[in-house]
């Protein structure tokens, strides 16, 4: 009985895995054929889907708007070409630009109320119903897919990784929109970063971690917070290494028999003090690191 | 073998079905940017 459940239980386990890889390689096909269309379009229904159950059943709703799916399913170089329409995105005025405006009072229609003295009072209303707000006060943000480059000017792009927030696979696909150089991110306007977001499915990120402030330092070619911290973790690591190192000679030392060394062992030095010495004064110091180092 | 195969082949197709959306899943480049965009560190972050 014991082994016929293991050998279903296998059986099950063996068909499961073999299911991952046909729906691996399933994809795969389907993503390089002409069907790539359909298999986009598909998966967002069913995305789409999901999202309206835990929507239904209160779990988290969905953080970006459903509409935008196709557009960050939709590959970079697939809009290289400029001639090539964009995406409609249904909603020209993101709702995050004008929350402010909608919870701001609305403003009274002085004009309107004066001129129309001749209009019988017992059909007003004892309060005018309030009006919408003034979408001029709030200048409405339209997302506009930034201008990117064919190509890194002078063929070298910078590293956008020394942006916090960028890492590899996003350095990836600002490369793919034609985003290379700290300078294009810096001039980005908000509608240009609310494209970005979307695209990139992390929109908050941009305006968290600041990356127009901190690309603007870059291209002024001064270091950023990040780029500072970044610089002192180096600094760490490499002194970490360098104790390492000295401990592996200094238990070489002892091992082997010499006169020179008998009675002076060079791991009883303080290791801080020996790493200050012949590390770069300009340096930044971390001082509750550089005592105990581990 | 095929005594296991023709008495639990429902089982085996739903295994079967859930690998494949697995699999699908996984080579899926959305999931992989919302579960893992977040999570990116910069530069010597890790």
């Amino acid at each position: 009985m014991i082994w016929h459940l293991a050998e279903v239980w296998l059986l099950v386990v063996l068909t499961f895995v073999v299911g991952c890889l046909a729906g691996a390689h399933l994809y795969g096909l389907l993503a390089d054929s002409r069907f790539a269309i359909a298999q986009g379009i598909v998966a967002d229904a069913i995305g789409d889907a999901v999202d309206r159950v835990k929507a239904r059943v209160g779990l988290a709703p969905a953080w970006r708007p459903v509409h935008l799916r196709h557009v960050e399913r939709s590959r970079p170089e697939e809009h290289d070409d400029p001639a090539e329409p964009l995406p409609e995105i249904a909603t020209p005025v993101d709702e995050r630009v004008l929350a402010p405006a909608k919870a701001a009072t609305p403003i009274a229609d002085h004009t309107r109320r004066n001129r129309a003295p001749t209009r019988p009072t017992s059909t007003r209303p004892a309060t005018l119903p309030a009006r919408p707000a003034v979408p001029a006060i709030a200048a409405p943000v339209v997302p506009k897919r930034p201008s990117g480059l064919a190509a890194p000017r002078g063929g070298v792009p910078d590293n956008l990784q020394r942006i916090k927030g960028i890492g590899k696979r996003n350095e990836e696909l600002l490369n793919g929109l034609g985003i290379f150089h700290f300078g294009q991110i810096a001039a980005w306007t908000p509608g240009e970063i609310l494209w970005i977001g979307d695209n990139l499915t992390f929109p908050e990120r941009i305006q968290r971690d600041n990356w127009v402030g901190q690309a603007t330092l870059l291209a002024m070619g001064a270091e950023t917070g990040f780029q500072k911290s970044a610089e002192r973790r180096r600094e760490r690591r490499r002194r970490e290494r360098d104790f390492g190192a000295r401990m592996a000679n200094a238990s070489a030392a002892r091992d082997e028999p010499s006169d020179i060394t008998d009675g002076v062992e060079a791991d009883t030095l303080p290791p801080a003090a020996e790493d200050d010495a012949d590390s770069d004064p300009s340096a930044p110091v971390d001082n509750d690191e550089a005592e105990t180092p581990r | 073998m095929i005594y296991v195969v023709a008495a639990y082949w429902p089982f085996l197709v739903v295994a079967l079905a859930l690998g494949m959306i697995v699999g699908w899943w996984y080579q899926d480049p959305r999931s992989a940017d919302d579960e893992q965009a977040w999570l990116e560190h910069g530069a010597d972050e890790r």
